[in-house]
This record gives structure tokens, sequence and C-alpha cells, in this order.
């Protein structure tokens, strides 16, 4: 007996609306296009902060999602050009401090205490649909050092590393990386993947994420997560942020690169696309990421490199965005990526240092990977042990860390 | 630096991947205003080489330019020299880079009453005139002095100002109108802008700008670097003072000092004011910002009133910024004082505002700014009660100092007045008990190096400087200056000294602080 039943899924995808004075659209003028788009659609269409979000309904089967996703989008930029407005499909703008996402619904759930197993058993994969969609390498004045600059901001606190959880001892939570969200729609929810940009890569991420953890759902069983496991979580999470599909995982201790992880996982739930009227044949940009470790965030880079002032690549990359077709022939054209080493232990300690300035808040270092705790201090000890970060204690302050004079990370 | 936001008009290819874009400008980029009247409803056309001529757009989409392709149209009228020092240039320069009706229509120079009218000539894809000076008498001008060009609407100055006396004068210089105040230690540049800022902040003696700001970025000049203030009524800054520009500019020399006065209206609730003050013979600047609430909005007066009712928040702060210098292990950083502690701030993530500060102030009335790498740092003093919190902002490019005051009840007529005073210098030294920034400048005999410093103690101390080979000592001085308090300061000549001459400087027993 699976847990999912029936076996529905769905996306919310959010949106930035552009002017032609390349200023994002605020929300009081959105909506109105949303309350449009609602009643002409039949699908609630609403408004998340500052983007129009097209949450696409219930769906049963591939075709039914992208039907939604090509009506949906064909009406919504129709309605906006009457106004001289274009959206906006990325996970980052470039200039203005906004993220967006593609979060992905899988139904259907009703058992809470099974969602929170599933939830434990899943947070290993959570980093591999980061990788799978990675789309913001830049973001805000940031530029090209990760992949998908809002996994590594957790979105702004609109997303957030999981935690092992007890059933018994839980509450409601919102905004981990993926969990069971039965407050509303009951659905176990996939939090972590950035906004797509490409339409049909939309659909097959969402129906292969839905897969997958339908393919789960068969046999729940309470997790036993250890320490050590949770830590590769993070630091995976870390790495699909930075390397998206070049990431090299630790998985079980050993170096494992995302794109063979991921194809593991698509032999593995054949069976639930099928259910869902997809196949892995029917997938194939994700079997062309897969092959040549190649994510979107790559499509953007060129951009990039070529418009280094925010303002410029803003204008270049929303022209492009308009084209649902970039990233397909981005894909077809692009030669495949060597996978990137995997993060050894002194490149972590490395990555910590990175974030230790001068004065510099103890819990500031979290922000790296957000190790718990223990892993965190531990990393602190080090550091210190190797004189390469001197500690101060202030009862005000708290315990605030420098890094000493010429330690390089 | 601004850019042009254009509407495009068409597009076409070019040979070697390179397309034409005619474009009506729309807005200047980043705040969005209008585009100065000579460019409405001209075209223009740029050539751009592009990968995918799909990230052009087509007509009716905007296409953005660099600062250095909307320099031309945005600042088409420019002259050489811009300024000059101790008696008017035997040449004038007028460059006319663009304009949207050719022959472009004549000019006309100005001095005091004298004025001719000239034209230009063409000289490959622009237009220059050259003015000999000598047409006019300049024998009963008094400096500083301004040779303004008008054309068709816009009026630039080429400045000439005393050459070895303090001045303070008002400059209208391409792309910005400005007030100058200048000693032998500093050059400085306000607006009217933001409420009245510090634009830059030249050390004479040196030659650098420690408000210098990368000329291929758009931003708001502000942002990056320079001085302003500003108010807060709710959680956030208020974005009112940064619009303002304020109406009555009124500059002066009086007792020792080139003087300031700025003032307007933020709103109609309320009035800001700047009154500054360059010392002649140190390298000080007093800035004091005074908020006065005229208004408070009230409730609908058919509806009962509490007191409560005609009062708000009212809450003010300052910021510094400056181009960053983020090296990993080390790099620009915030140094303040909290108990017997020297506090040091350096946040290597990007895109932060720190408030950090929840439960300490900064005490003793100073913040340091230091930039190590190009031996640049910048010295806050502000009154040690009521202390401030600290905020700490860092962008892509740079790095803010954000003393910050507790938000009070405010009713109408309520002022509130923030006092400061402001030195940039090439060294410093910090501890808890204090802090210094040296500076020099270049004497007709030699070098003349300076200490200013905020001291927690006031008792006699000694400033010990060291040029090249030369050595002196000197007791500290303390002057009181109103709302700010005690500024302790010293100077020391020496005769023969070299501005390339390495200056170390102990002051108060405080050392230096080595580049780390």
């Amino acid at each position: 007996m699976n847990v999912f039943d029936p076996r529905t899924f769905s996306t919310d995808w959010e949106h930035i609306v552009v002017d032609r004075l390349d200023r994002c659209v605020d929300t009081r003028r959105l909506l109105g296009f949303a309350g449009a788009l609602f009643t002409e659609l039949e699908l609630p269409i609403i408004v998340d902060k500052e983007s129009l979000e097209f949450p696409l309904g219930i769906n049963t089967s591939f075709d039914q999602l992208w039907e939604r996703i090509r009506r949906t989008t064909d009406r919504a930029c129709a309605l906006l050009r009457e106004y001289e407005l274009d959206l906006y499909p990325a996970a980052a703008h470039p200039q203005e401090s906004i993220y967006n996402s593609s979060h992905i619904h899988v139904g259907t759930i009703l058992d809470e205490t099974a969602g929170l197993h599933l939830e434990n058993h899943l947070l290993r994969y959570a980093p591999v649909f980061a990788a799978l969609a990675a789309n913001s390498p830049v973001a805000h004045g940031m530029y090209l050092e990760f992949k998908s600059y809002r996994v590594r901001d957790n979105a702004q606190e609109n997303i957030r590393p999981g935690m092992i959880r007890d059933p018994r001892t839980s509450q409601r939570i919102w905004g981990d990386d993926l969990g069971p969200k039965l407050n509303m729609a009951p659905t176990f929810e996939v939090r972590i993947t950035d906004c797509a940009s490409s339409r049909r890569l939309l659909a097959e991420l969402v129906v292969f994420t839905a897969a997958f953890v339908h393919s789960r759902g068969e046999r729940i069983e309470e997790a036993s997560v250890s320490p050590e496991e949770y830590l590769e979580y993070l630091i995976n999470r870390w790495t699909a942020a930075r390397d998206g599909m070049q990431a090299t995982f630790r998985w079980h201790g050993h170096p494992r690169p995302v794109a063979v992880i991921l194809d593991e996982m698509l032999d593995s739930c054949e069976a639930e696309l099928v259910v869902l009227g997809a196949s892995r044949a029917r997938l194939p940009l994700i079997n062309e990421m897969v092959r040549k470790r190649v994510c979107q965030a790559d499509m953007v880079i060129p951009l990039a490199r070529r418009y280094p002032d925010p303002y410029l690549l803003a204008n270049a990359y929303g022209k492009m965005l308009r084209h649902w077709e970039w990233f397909e022939e981005f894909l077809e054209s692009a030669s495949a990526l060597e996978p990137r080493p995997m993060p050894s232990d002194g490149e972590i300690l490395a990555e910590h240092l990175k974030l230790i300035g001068e004065g510099t808040h103890l819990y500031q270092t979290r922000e790296t990977m957000s190790f718990p705790p223990p892993a965190a201090d531990a990393v602190r000890a080090q550091l210190t042990t190797a004189g390469q970060v001197a500690e101060e204690f202030i009862l005000e302050r708290g315990l605030t860390l420098s890094r000493v004079s010429g330690s390089k990370p | 630096m601004e850019a042009i936001l254009g509407k495009i008009t068409g597009v076409s290819a070019r040979a070697g991947g390179r397309y034409a874009i005619s474009f009506m400008p729309a807005c200047l980029l980043p705040e969005r205003v209008a585009p100065p009247t000579w460019l409405q409803g001209t075209e223009l056309t740029i050539e751009r080489e592009v990968a995918d001529p799909r990230e052009l757009g087509g007509p009716g989409d905007s296409c953005v330019l660099t600062p250095a392709e909307s320099l031309r149209w945005l600042n088409p009228l420019t002259i050489t020299p811009e300024v000059s020092y101790g008696r008017v240039p035997e040449k004038l320069t007028i460059h006319l880079a663009w304009w949207p009706v050719m022959p472009p229509p004549e000019f006309t120079v100005r001095i005091g009453r004298q004025q001719l009218t000239g034209s230009f000539e063409r000289r490959g894809d622009r237009h220059i005139a050259e003015i000999a000076m000598n047409r006019f008498s300049s024998s009963r001008l008094t400096l500083p002095t301004a040779v303004a060009v008008i054309f068709s609407g816009l009026s630039i100055h080429s400045a000439v100002l005393p050459a070895d006396e303090p001045f303070v004068t008002r400059l209208y210089l391409p792309g910005r109108e400005i007030v100058r105040l200048e000693n032998c230690w500093y050059s400085l540049d306000i607006i009217r802008r933001a409420g009245g800022a510090i634009l830059a902040w030249r050390e004479r003696g040196r030659g650098i700008d420690h408000f210098t700001r990368p000329k291929d970025r758009i931003g708001s000049p502000l942002e990056i670097a320079g001085h302003s203030d500003w108010f807060r009524t709710h959680w956030h800054t208020s974005e009112l003072l940064m619009q303002a520009v304020l109406s009555s500019v009124k500059g002066w020399r009086e007792g020792g000092a080139s003087r300031l006065q700025l003032a307007g209206r933020v709103d109609k609730s309320l009035a800001t004011r700047v009154e500054c003050m360059l010392f002649d013979d140190l390298p000080l600047l007093s800035w004091r910002r005074t908020f006065e609430l005229r208004q408070v909005p009230r409730r609908k007066s058919d509806r009962p009133q509490e007191p409560i009712d005609s009062l708000l928040s009212f809450g003010l702060g300052t910021r510094g910024a400056w181009l960053a210098e983020r090296h990993g292990d080390t790099g620009s950083r915030v140094l303040c004082a909290f108990g017997d502690h020297l506090v040091s701030l350096r946040d290597i993530l990007v895109d932060r505002r720190e408030e950090d500060s929840c439960g300490w102030r900064v005490e003793y009335g100073w913040a340091l700014a230091e930039h190590p790498g190009r031996r640049a740092c910048s010295l806050y003093l502000f009154p040690p009660q009521p202390a401030p919190v600290m905020s700490l902002g860092t962008g892509i490019a740079h790095i803010t100092m954000e003393p910050e005051w507790s938000m009070q009840p405010a009713s109408a007529g309520d002022v509130f007045e923030l006092p400061l005073a402001l030195v940039a210098g090439e060294c410093c030294g910090a501890e808890a008990k204090g802090a210094w920034v040296g500076c020099r400048c270049a004497m007709p005999d030699g070098i003349r190096c300076a200490v200013i410093a905020r001291l927690r103690e006031e008792k006699e101390e000694q400033a010990v400087f060291r040029l090249g080979r030369g050595r002196s000592e000197a007791l500290m001085q303390v002057m009181q200056l109103p709302g700010v308090g005690a500024v302790a300061w010293a100077v020391a000549d020496f005769p023969g000294g070299s501005i390339d001459d390495l200056l170390e400087i102990t002051a108060a027993g405080i050392p230096q602080r080595r580049a780390a």
C-alpha cells in the first residue's frame, strides 16, 4: 500500500514580472493580474511577495500538467503583454533582491506520521533536486561563485535545511527543503528547487520528482539517520548550490557525481513515472542534463560573463527569458561538463574560514553549510587549534571570531 | 554612475555580429528619473556585439546603456580645464561631444559681467572651441570665481580657485552641481541632493579621493561611496531624505573656517539643515545635521484625540560608504570601542546589513573605517552620550559604517540634531582608550602632518610623528566642538619633507595600526 493515494502532483511556479523600464512590478499591481488569471484559467493563481505565482492545480498525468503549464503561461504572457509587461521566469534577479522557486507538490498524502518518516528518508535526495534545478548563478549583484545563490542564501529564509524529525515530538513547520504539508492541500512538498526558466523542463522536473517521491512511499519505515549522514546532506546541499549538475556528492562517505545518482533515481522510479503517464524516455531534457552534467545555471553563466553590470545583465537576461525554448536550444548545443571534485575536509574547513572576517559572530560561520552545533564547534576548534582564528568573548556580544592575519582558506 | 535606459525604435544587423540599436531615451538608471531635456524626443543609436540577437529585443523593448556609452549624451558639454588655481587659464577648450541639432548653436563665455559669444568648430566627430582668455580683463577678479559657459540652456563652469587659501564656492561641473570646500588638507564636494551629502573627499596631499567609486557600474553614487545622513519614523530608513534637494545654499568664510549651510524641506512635515565647517588649519570637518518636525499627521478631527495621536517615533543615523577592500584575511573594517574592548567588524559576505549591537553600544563617541590596502581611513566623532548602535552594510563593492541613535517619541516642533566631526587620512590608531587618524599636506616649504583624535580621558598627551627620517613631537591640544565634545589634535611640520615619505604616528600612546 503506497502512502500516496491517489497519485497526484503539481507545482507552484513563481514569476517576477517586469515592465519596459526594467522595474519589477509590485504586489499591488500584480494582484489584479492574479485575480484575472484565477478567474479565466480556473487555477488558484496568487501573488506571493513580489511574484506572480502559478499553482497548477491537482494533476494526475504528465500531459495534463504540460497542458496547464502551456495554457497558463501563454495566457499570462498575452495578458501581461497588453500592459507592456513580461514574465521573468528566473530563480533570482541580477539586480533586485528576489528569489523564486517552482515548489513541487506530491500528493496525495493524509498520513502525516508517514510523511515525516518519508521526509527523514528523502532528506539525502534534496540536494540532488537542488543540483538538477540550479538556476540562480547571479543574484542581487552577486556573480558566478554559486550556481544556485537561492539555495546558498536559503532564499532569504524561504527555505532552510531540513532536520531529522520524530513524528512523536514534532510540530508543523514551514520552509524546510522538503516535507509533508498537510495544513493545506495534503501533499509532500519539495521546496528546494529553483524556479525553472523552461516550461518543458519544469514539466519533466515535476513529474520526475513526483514519481521518485511516490516510489519511496511504498514502504515507509522509520528512517534512522546518523549524524554523519546528516552532515553529508548538508555538505551535499552546499555542493549542489555551488556546482549544480557538476557536483560530486559524499554518498555514504564516498564521492559520487550527482549525475550518476540522478541516473539511478530515474531508473528506480520507472514504474511510478508510468503511473503518471510518463517514462524516462519522455524526459529528454533531464536525460540530456544528466548526460552532459549541465543545468540551467550553465545557460546563464556566459550571459553574465558578458554583462558584468547587473542592470545590463537584467535587461539582456529578461529578453532571453521570453523564449521558453532557450534552455532546450542551449542544452542541445552545450558541451558536456566534467564533474567537479567532491569537497575535501580541508576545503570544507576553508569554506568556513572564508566567512570569518574580524569580529565575526560565531553564528555567522553557520551560514557556510548550516552545520549543527557539534559539527560547527568541531570546525571552530580545528580553526582555532590551527592558529587560523582567534576567539573573543564579550558578555554583551557573545563569542566572536577573527581570522588571524596570514591564514589562507 | 548614471546610464540611459532607452526604448528601442529599431535594430539592424551590421557586419561581424554587430547590431545598430536605435532608441529614444526613456529614463536614467538607477533612479529612473527623466532624461535631461536635450535628450527628450531624440533618437539615438548605439552599436553592440551580441552572441544572440534575442538579447537585444525589438522595437518597444528597453535597452540599457553602459555608463561609458551614456556619457557623451548625459554630459555633452565639457570644458578644459575644469579647475585652475591662482589665475584664469590662458586658454579654455570647450568640447561638445554631441548635440541634437547640427550645426550646434553658439555659446556664451562669461566671467563676472564680461562675456563673449562663440561658435564651435567641427573636428572629426566632435565640436570644439578654443577661447583665448586674454580677451577678458582679469585684473579685478577675486577668487574663487568661475568662467561660465552657457550653451543652449546648459551651463558649466571652469573654476578659478585661490592657489593657497581656503575657500568655499559653488560650481557647476559636467553632470553635477556641487559646493566645494577646500583647505590645504582637503577638497570636499558637497551636494544639495540627498538632503545634503558629501560626494567627494579628496586628500590634497596624496591626491586620493576617499569616496572614489567605480566608473563602469550603474549605481547611485552615494550608495557605494560618500557621506549621507538618514532618518526613520518606522522600521526602515525613510527614502525621503535621499530624494530631497535642499533649496537654500549659503557658503561663507568666517573665523578661520569655510562654512556652508544647506537647508530645505524633506516633505511638508519635515525640514532639514546641514551646517558644515571646514577648519582652515586642520584636517577636520564639522557636520551638523538638524531635523525639525513641523507637523505630525493626525487622526480626523471628529474622532477623539489622545496625546499619542500627535506623536510619532523618530530616529536618525549617519552613513559613511566606501569602496570595500575584501581580500579574505584582510580588508576594509569598522573599529569602535565598547567598555575596555576594541571592537573590530569586518563582514565577508556581501549583500548584508548587520546590526551587530544587540547588547552593546558604541562608546566614547567615535567610530573608524579602515581600508588598509589603500592606506585610507575615516574617523567619525559624535557625542559620547547617548551612545549609538552600530550597523554595518556590505554590498558587492562597498562597505558602510552606520552609527544609529535610538528612536524617540516626537511631536510637532521637536528638533533633532546630529553633530558630527569627520576626519579622513592615511593612517590610524585605535584602542579602547581612543582612536586617531593622521593626515599630511604639502606646504610651500615642506610637509605638514596632523593627527585628530578622540580620547577617552582628557589628560596631557603627546603625538610623535615620523616622516621619512624626520621625527617631531607635539603636545596634543584639545578643542571643544559644540555637541561633538572634546577633539584632540596635534600638528607637526617637516621642512624639506616629501609627500612620498613614509608617515608614522603614535598619538596619546596609541600606536599606528599595521595593515592586516
